[in-house]
């Protein structure tokens, strides 16, 4: 088993950071949903609502040997989470890169080396999207029984799940893309799943993908995006998400960056570890509600 | 002052973040100058780490838990979670939608709303092997569709169908009476004569 038990990676998780003040400044997207948690007890007693403390403890007990046992799944997910925020997607590394050879003169010999920021920028988006694929599959298996009714779990977010999909929806594909990004998502799912299928990440991730081989799983990948475009879009139309909009929320925590987009979401991706954060606590929501239910 | 090297500049726990992918960067570009720029801002923050770890009410369990681990017995027989799913109340029923959430081996979850609002959750689980889970039947005073049923703690209606099956109601808006309705819901009497297909 993993080392570190799952209420003590919660519990290691800071109380804030750049990551929870960003997240909080996207709570105007999901109004309430997402609370910096990083007790465990805490965490026990929100997502069952029970006082009784015999009853916590059996289960926060039964939740943290559910999450030891790797063979259910959970553990995989952390590391998952973990690896999207690790570099392993690199667009805020290259786009940075590329950016800093525009803008200083002795860097210039970066440009000629790195990718374009869109493309890179819609790979990385893409790749984020597929280890949340991954990771959901990891802590909550494929629930139902068509692509549909997984989908539906998927729309049926809530909480940090909730949070983490806003964010990458703003900070990975309006900020970076603008209001092309969904079409610009699609094509990097179809025209570079190549380049997807060559990053480290997907090496990782891509066997919890559902299907028997690359084909089927790039397949199961453009199925579950576009059966979630109505969901995705419609979230972008509904919020009123703009580049300006959403730079306007996040310069206040990125110095330096104001009015220049492709730094603001290079920098980001560089210095905050959404997915890493929200992921652990979402996978300690996922083994407490089963454990209560399980108890 | 470069918006990256402005960035570095904050608290331990974001140069922990940036610490890790400035290593990515300079390993894969290998930039040096960059890099070095990098590196040692992250390092000058990380410095004033200190970790300091008290005792707490779980730490027993972890250890439990690796023990077990390392034991690495056999995991009990439980049934293929999907095969439990047509047990479950319809998608659609009484103003209510039921979508599933999670299916794991002898595992199976499904999300209730009302309103485009979550009002609850809907389990069945498997009790092979968790004798601790089946023990508290053994109390049950009320029934739901001839299987036996108790209340756990203020949230959490359960039966126990087929003397192996938990299925549960689990609520923070709904009151005892509420969720044995809905229990009433589940094909009981079908899971109650089920035969379940192994999980991998």
């Amino acid at each position: 088993m993993s080392d570190i038990a799952i209420s003590q990676l919660l519990e290691e998780l800071p109380a804030t950071s750049l990551t929870t003040r960003v997240l909080g400044g996207l709570d105007y997207l999901v109004p309430g949903e997402w609370v910096n948690v990083t007790n465990f007890e805490e965490t026990v007693k929100l997502v069952t609502g029970e006082d009784d403390q015999a009853l916590i403890q059996q289960v926060g007990e039964r939740a943290i040997a559910l999450y030891a046992d790797a063979s259910n799944g959970y553990q995989r997910a952390v590391s998952l989470y973990k690896l999207v925020d690790s570099g392993s997607t690199m667009a805020g590394v290259t786009a940075l890169a590329g950016k800093l050879a525009e803008d200083v003169s002795w860097l210039q010999f970066l440009g000629s080396v790195t990718p374009k920021s869109e493309t890179t920028q819609s790979i990385d988006a893409a790749l984020k999207f597929a280890a949340e694929i991954g990771a959901f599959c990891c802590s909550n298996g494929i629930p139902g029984d068509s692509v549909g009714e997984f989908v539906s779990a998927l729309t049926a977010y809530e909480k940090e799940d909730k949070v983490r999909f806003a964010a990458w929806i703003a900070l990975d594909c309006v900020l970076p893309l603008g209001p092309e990004f969904f079409s610009l998502l699609t094509s990097s799912l179809s025209g570079a799943m190549d380049k997807l299928e060559a990053s480290p990440l997907y090496g990782k991730l891509h066997g919890f993908i559902p299907g028997s081989g690359a084909g089927d799983k790039s397949a199961f990948l453009r199925e579950a995006l576009e059966k979630s475009s109505a969901h995705i879009t419609g979230f972008a139309q509904e919020k009123d998400l703009t580049q300006a909009g959403i730079l306007d929320t996040v310069k206040g925590y990125i110095d330096g960056a104001e009015g220049k987009l492709d730094y603001a979401a290079a920098i980001l991706d560089l210095s905050t570890n959404v997915f890493e954060h929200t992921g652990i606590q979402s996978v300690a929501r996922r083994v407490i509600k089963r454990a209560y239910a399980e108890i | 002052m470069s918006p990256l090297l402005h960035a570095s500049l904050q608290p331990t726990s974001e140069a922990h973040v940036r610490q890790r992918k400035t290593h990515a960067l300079s390993s894969s570009l290998i930039r040096p100058a960059v890099a070095r720029l990098l590196i040692a801002a992250a390092f000058s923050a990380a410095a004033s780490v200190a970790c300091s770890k008290e005792p707490t009410r779980w730490d027993k369990a972890v250890e439990t838990a690796k023990s077990v681990e390392k034991a690495d017995l056999p995991k009990p027989v439980v049934a293929e979670g999907g095969s439990l799913n047509k047990f479950f109340p319809p998608k659609e029923f009484d103003g209510k939608k039921v979508t599933f959430t999670a299916e794991k081996p002898g595992a199976v979850e499904a999300k209730l709303e009302e309103g485009g609002a979550e009002i609850g959750t809907l389990a069945i689980t498997d009790t092979n092997g968790n004798a601790d889970a089946l023990a508290k039947f053994d109390k049950a005073a009320e029934e739901v569709s001839g299987a036996p049923l108790v209340t756990q703690g203020k949230n959490k209606s359960a039966a126990l169908v087929g003397k192996r099956f938990q299925v549960s109601v689990m609520s923070q808006k709904l009151d005892p009476e509420a969720r044995k309705a809905i229990l009433g819901k589940f094909d009981i009497r079908g899971l109650s004569s089920f035969t379940p297909p192994v999980a991998k």
